[in-house]
């Protein structure tokens, strides 16, 4: 197809109704060979989208969501083929094409935009080039080429577009590749755009960002989207319809508010209440057929001591300093979240916490029970702390895939940290591990097995289980449901929940999920830049006032519901403007005025002055 | 860029001292007397003493060493203990005739197994790649005289179009040498081909089956595009490595396959050196290798550094 | 992300199957066993264990014994493969030679791949200054050719058995460092290894426990890969002279002995070629089979 016969934009953007489906995939199965056996991922299935329209396609970790997407063009992963069914995008037969045939309708009919644009772009090229690239196919002379980059540069909203054709691709920003990247997909004018995961590896404000670009550029060009997430939020704020994909069956298709207000498959009722939202006041409980209810976040009580306090910890890397004087205090039973983007020191400071890198400046202190009061000193590294000490505080890691020694049966992993900490002799430490492996909601039988032979979430619980056996106060959690589906999120943050209950534990959380901190956390600090930049009770902080910047971190956060035109539902309930200035005494709180950093709003609740007349509050836009 | 540079000249030269010191201690400090050992059991104590005397073993080692290095920076090499000429002269001339092989070999292996290595993983599984695969798992599976002695076989006896052994001379002008040449290049390039081969069809492999070569193809770009555009930069810096490998290696590793054709190279002089126990020049001979195989791996960074921006630009990124 | 092997759906403890921990290394075996490649290549190597191993069973010649008036006779009945100038039986001195070839290769890729696996792991684990300090050694040791290093010390030392084996051990150990290096700091930033740092274990149980049972494939495929190497630098010092000593039945002493006769008794060259080549190929043939055992689950664990 040449330029010329294809419509314009203008004639693309008539009303849905009347118009042909651009995308039409019908019946659509795929299988891959996986020793010596076919193992069919995708099966049956069936969906299209209107010129215009973005179709969602929606689905946990294997559910075959990505794979139909490449199909669309015309891409297998090595190993899989097409067993049965039609793909049909813009008119023509993709399984079909031959190569040629291929290449052409990548080249002007289809693009892709990846999850991780880091990986996508090609290291050795400039990004000028590789936009370039995908207009040769067009036959337009180098000048216009040229032009036409430099004009996409602009359209995707990345600065200096003259200077940043020139660059490479690891001198970029994520949320600045994701940009290359989507410069890259519309560079063609496509019809079809196919967006898998577009947002997953970035953080919340540059994909609330990311997201309203693509938004408004698809609605500009008349584009079709196709978008591939597990994110229900993202679905809620992009889509106009939805196909809910689950083991490569879809079991459910339907416009989106329809889908968010009044689904009607039990696994789509099942995985909309499994979402934590940021307005919940505590856990969400599922039951089996998708019935939501919030469990009531148990109170710490006010007499509860302090179980660990940090004061001006500065942890440097190098020159860099990581975490820049943070003073903070955790109770016994509390749940203090600790949340920030990447790179706001959230993770040093813990991992410090937990002994692996003793701060550069500042106390930390662990307190017993007992004791008298001066509590023990953990600004050294683990092997300087008396063994009593070590165990009292564990660390519980993110990723399910690397957290356990792959060579280790699960029981091992246990009870190596019972010996290790004296806590068991070798005729009682099976049984130990044992009752731990059930504490955490484990079957016992799989003490046998090998961390490969169990699935992300329980992997997640033996990781839990092992924190446990050191018979912790605190246990640092970095992230720990992060990278697991939400279904089975839900699941561990109860475990969490009810395990603190039962052992009085106290919790450090980190998380840059603020709808999961909503749930589980007692109090919240935010980080930002190696600083707290606000501190305090969950419900204080989410209710506001708050920093500008967690002001604009809770703006970000899309929540699963279809609110007209956009699903960014977390306006602060009584938001009140501070201008962070000196002067400025918020009412209800008496004695704020005097300390030259902070605003103190009472109850614990404290923000860090700013600037006034810097953008959100000095923050630097890194996207 | 320019204070890494200099970072890797000071480290290379830090590697060819150590090495110096490493191979002067094995030769001179390691057990009973090097002018007994030089000489053999049954030398007159005369004899002796006199080689000693010749080989300054009367000074404490460090000095010996400071000396010795201090020549090899001028560029003198000692004087051989078997000609008594100067080490020097010898050298450079076995080392321009083993230049010749190392310089041809390195020109058709390099590019051959680059070719094929890409063919091979291009074709993964398919018939090319089958072929090419079998024919460097036998490359590499038999050593260099083997494939030397197999070469003369056919080539000098079977059909004598070539010769079998090298008559000439070390001081030989290059013309007379050329057609000597012809064999020994053949048999290290077979071998030689077949590592390098390897390694470019499994970093092949896996760049084809990275991320963003699927966004390129995705692009719609034309096939041969996508694979020296975007692919082979990624692919060839791990192979750059195994390049410089092989190339410092030809230095010593020339040793067999000269002393099948009767070379007068390096590896020829070495193994003279050996047997006539002759220490300065089987000392120099290692230092020349050892600079060889420092500038191949300089050679190499800079060839990572033109084909990685991240190299040249500094790490700038923010993951 | 959509691999239907890794489709995990669900979560707890429910549906817990009696699954034996033996399943990685069974995995393992079967991916091995249903690799031709890796089969033939075992199976290659095998052969020739059991060929050295019953050479005096298998042949009633001695492989030493000079019988002139039986020299140099073409493949027969008597002599499947021909006699040498000596009159020394081609074959049975093709079998006995690989008892030498596998003894000494052996001993020595065992000595290089056990030195350089303990200080790959130990330089890898602590870092610092002695990282810098042992890997700018081993570029140093690098730096000089392995015939070259193996000559020196063939020189200073006097050949034998034994010092071919030290001498292979000095010329490849440092190779092993930098891969066993590579793959242990590959193993070190992971989670299972910080949880044992944040309990403040020591860096020998670290070691033993989390670092070394996770790369022993890396390991194996290097011993297998090595073992090439060592068969081939070691018959190349037999063939230049320094090796194997007159009369052992060495295979790079043979073809270097009957070279001259090549015309007219090509069997007694092309018969120790044969066994070298298959020796090796079966062992490059069983280190691509181990890699690709465990590779493929690599490639799995990514996606």
């Amino acid at each position: 197809m040449s330029t010329a016969d294809r419509p314009t934009t203008a004639d693309r953007r008539t009303d849905a109704a009347s118009r042909e489906p651009v995308v039409r995939v019908d019946r659509l199965s795929v299988a891959y060979r996986s020793g010596g056996a076919d193992v069919t991922v995708v099966r049956e299935v069936s969906f299209e989208a209107a010129a215009g329209e973005t179709v969602a396609v929606v689905g946990e970790s294997g559910s075959g969501k990505s794979t139909v997407a490449g199909t669309l063009l015309g891409h297998l992963r090595h190993g899989s083929r097409v067993t049965g069914g039609r793909v049909e995008v813009a008119g023509r037969d993709v399984l079909a094409l031959d190569a040629r045939g291929l290449r052409n309708l990548r080249a002007t009919d289809v693009a892709l935009v990846g999850q991780n644009a880091g990986n996508a772009l090609t290291p050795s090229m400039r990004i000028g080039r590789q936009i370039e690239e995908s207009l040769l196919p067009l036959g337009l002379p180098r000048g216009q080429r040229q032009e036409r980059v430099r004009s996409l540069v602009a359209r995707v909203g990345l600065p200096d577009p003259v200077g940043i054709v020139r660059r490479y691709p690891h001198q970029l920003s994520g949320g600045q590749q994701q940009r290359v990247a989507i410069a890259m997909a519309l560079a063609a004018e496509p019809r079809v755009l196919v967006l898998d995961e577009p947002t997953t590896a970035l953080d919340v404000v540059t994909q609330a960002r990311i997201l309203d670009l693509v938004a408004g550029l698809s609605d500009e060009l008349g584009l079709t989207s196709v978008l591939v997430s597990h994110d229900l939020g993202v679905v809620a704020r992009m889509a106009d319809r939805v196909v809910v994909m689950r083991e490569g069956e879809v079991v459910e298709s339907a416009g989106t508010t329809a889908l968010f207000t009044a689904p009607e498959h039990a696994y789509t009722r099942h995985l909309l209440a499994s979402v934590p939202r940021i307005s919940d006041h505590g856990l969400a409980e599922v039951g089996e057929d998708g019935t939501r209810t919030v469990r009531a976040r148990r109170p710490v009580p006010d007499g509860a001591p302090e179980v660990v306090s940090m004061r001006d910890v500065t942890i440097d890397y190098g020159s860099h300093r990581a975490v820049d004087g943070v003073t903070l205090g955790l109770r016994r039973g509390e749940v203090l979240a600790l949340v920030g983007e990447s790179g706001s020191g959230k993770s040093t400071l813990a991992w410090s916490l937990a002994g692996l890198r003793p701060p550069t400046s500042g106390t930390m202190r662990l307190f017993g029970d007992t004791g008298d009061g001066a509590g023990d000193d953990l600004a050294t590294g683990a092997r300087g702390r008396p063994l009593d000490v070590r165990r009292r505080i564990q660390l519980a890691f993110q990723n399910a895939d690397t957290s356990l020694n792959p060579r280790r049966i699960v029981r091992d992993a246990v009870r190596r940290p019972l010996r290790f900490f004296g806590l068991a002799d070798r005729s009682g430490v099976d049984g130990r591990a044992h009752e731990l492996i059930r504490d955490v909601a484990l079957d016992p039988a799989l003490s046998d097995r090998l961390p490969e032979q169990l699935s992300g979430g329980q992997r997640q619980r033996v990781g839990i289980a092992r924190a446990l056996a050191g018979d912790p106060r605190v246990v640092v959690a970095d992230e720990v449901t992060t990278a697991l589906d939400v279904s089975v999120q839900a699941s561990v943050l109860a475990l969490l929940d009810d395990l603190r209950a039962q052992r009085d534990l106290a919790f450090v959380f980190i998380s840059h999920d603020l709808a999961v901190v909503r749930g589980i956390a007692d109090r919240v600090a935010v980080m930002r830049e190696g600083r707290v930049v606000e501190e305090g009770p969950v419900d204080a902080v989410f209710n506001g006032p708050n920093h500008p910047y967690t002001s604009r971190l809770m703006a970000a956060v899309l929540e699963p519901e279809p609110v007209g035109g956009g699903g960014t539902a977390s306006v602060p309930e009584e938001a009140r403007p501070l201008t962070g200035a000196s002067e400025e005494v918020p009412a209800g709180s008496p004695e704020g005025a005097d300390d030259p950093d902070w605003i103190d709003l009472g109850g614990g609740h404290r923000i860090r002055r700013w600037d006034p007349d810097a953008p959100d509050g000095a923050i630097a836009d890194a996207t | 860029m320019l204070f890494y540079v200099t970072r890797r000249l000071l480290s290379a030269v830090v590697t060819v001292l150590l090495a110096s010191v490493m191979v002067f201690a094995a030769v001179q400090l390691l057990p009973g007397d090097v002018a007994t050992q030089v000489l053999g059991q049954d030398a007159t104590p005369e004899a002796v003493a006199a080689l000693r005397d010749q080989m300054d073993l009367n000074r404490p080692a460090v000095l010996r060493f400071l000396d010795w290095i201090a020549g090899v920076v001028r560029g003198d090499f000692g004087v051989s203990l078997v000609s008594g000429e100067a080490v020097a002269g010898t050298l450079w001339l076995h080392l321009r005739n083993t230049m010749l092989i190392a310089v041809a070999t390195v020109a058709v292996a390099v590019t051959s197994s680059i070719v094929l290595g890409v063919l091979a993983g291009l074709y993964r599984d398919r018939w090319p790649d089958t072929v090419i695969s079998t024919l460097t798992l036998i490359g590499m599976s038999v050593p260099e005289f083997v494939v030397a002695t197999l070469l003369v076989l056919a080539l000098s006896i079977t059909v004598p179009v070539l010769p079998a052994v090298v008559l000439d001379e070390a001081s030989a002008p290059v013309a007379d040498l050329l057609p000597a040449i012809v064999l020994p290049t053949v048999a290290l390039s077979v071998v030689m081909t077949a590592y390098i081969v390897r390694m470019t069809r499994t970093s092949v492999i896996d760049v084809m089956a990275g991320e963003f070569v699927t966004t390129a193809r995705l692009k719609g770009i034309g096939t041969a595009r996508v694979v020296v555009r975007h692919a082979l930069p990624s692919a060839l810096l791990p192979t750059l490595n195994v390049i410089a490998m092989n190339v410092a290696w030809l230095v010593g590793g020339v040793a067999v396959v000269e002393n099948v054709f009767n070379y007068p190279g390096v590896g020829q002089l070495m193994l003279e050196a050996v047997h006539n126990r002759d220490l300065p020049v089987l000392q120099a001979i290692a230092v020349v290798s050892a600079v060889v195989y420092v500038l191949c791996n300089l050679a190499a960074d800079l060839g990572a550094m033109a084909l990685n921006p991240r190299l040249r630009t500094g790490e700038r990124s923010t993951r | 992300m959509s691999d239907p092997s890794q489709n995990r759906a669900g979560d707890g403890g429910q549906g817990a199957g009696p699954a034996p921990a033996t399943g990685a290394l069974r995995r393992t075996l079967r991916s091995l066993t249903r690799s031709t490649p890796a089969m033939v290549g075992l199976g290659l190597v095998a052969l020739h264990v059991l060929l050295a191993l019953f050479a005096p069973l298998l042949t009633p010649y001695s492989p030493t014994a000079n019988t002139p008036d039986q020299a140099l006779l073409g493949p027969g009945a008597d002599h499947w493969a021909g006699t040498d100038a000596l009159g020394r039986d081609v074959l049975t001195r093709v079998l006995y030679g690989g008892q030498y070839a596998l003894v000494v290769s052996f001993a020595a890729t065992a000595c290089a791949v056990a030195l350089g696996t303990l200080l790959g792991c130990v330089t890898a684990l602590r870092g610092g200054w002695f990282d810098d300090a042992l890997m700018r050694v081993l570029d140093a040791v690098l730096a000089i050719p392995p015939i070259l290093a193996l000559l020196v010390v063939v020189t200073v030392l006097g050949a034998g058995p034994a010092v071919i084996v030290l001498a292979v051990t000095i010329v490849y150990a440092p190779q092993v460092v930098r891969v066993v290096r590579a793959a242990a700091l590959g193993v070190a930033p992971l989670d299972y290894v910080t949880a044992a740092r944040a309990r403040g274990e020591r860096t020998l149980p670290i070691l033993v426990r989390e670092v070394l049972p996770n790369i022993v494939n890396v390991v194996a495929v290097e011993f297998a890969m090595r073992a090439s190497w060592v068969v081939l630098l070691i018959s190349s010092l037999s063939f230049l002279g320094f090796g194997a000593n007159p009369p052992t039945p060495d295979w790079g002493l043979m073809v270097s002995e009957n070279r001259t006769a090549m015309v007219v008794v090509p069997w007694a060259s092309l018969a120790p070629i044969l066994a070298l080549a298959t020796l090796v190929v079966g062992l490059n043939l069983s280190a691509d089979g181990l890699s690709k055992a465990w590779g493929v689950d690599r490639v799995k664990e990514s996606s």
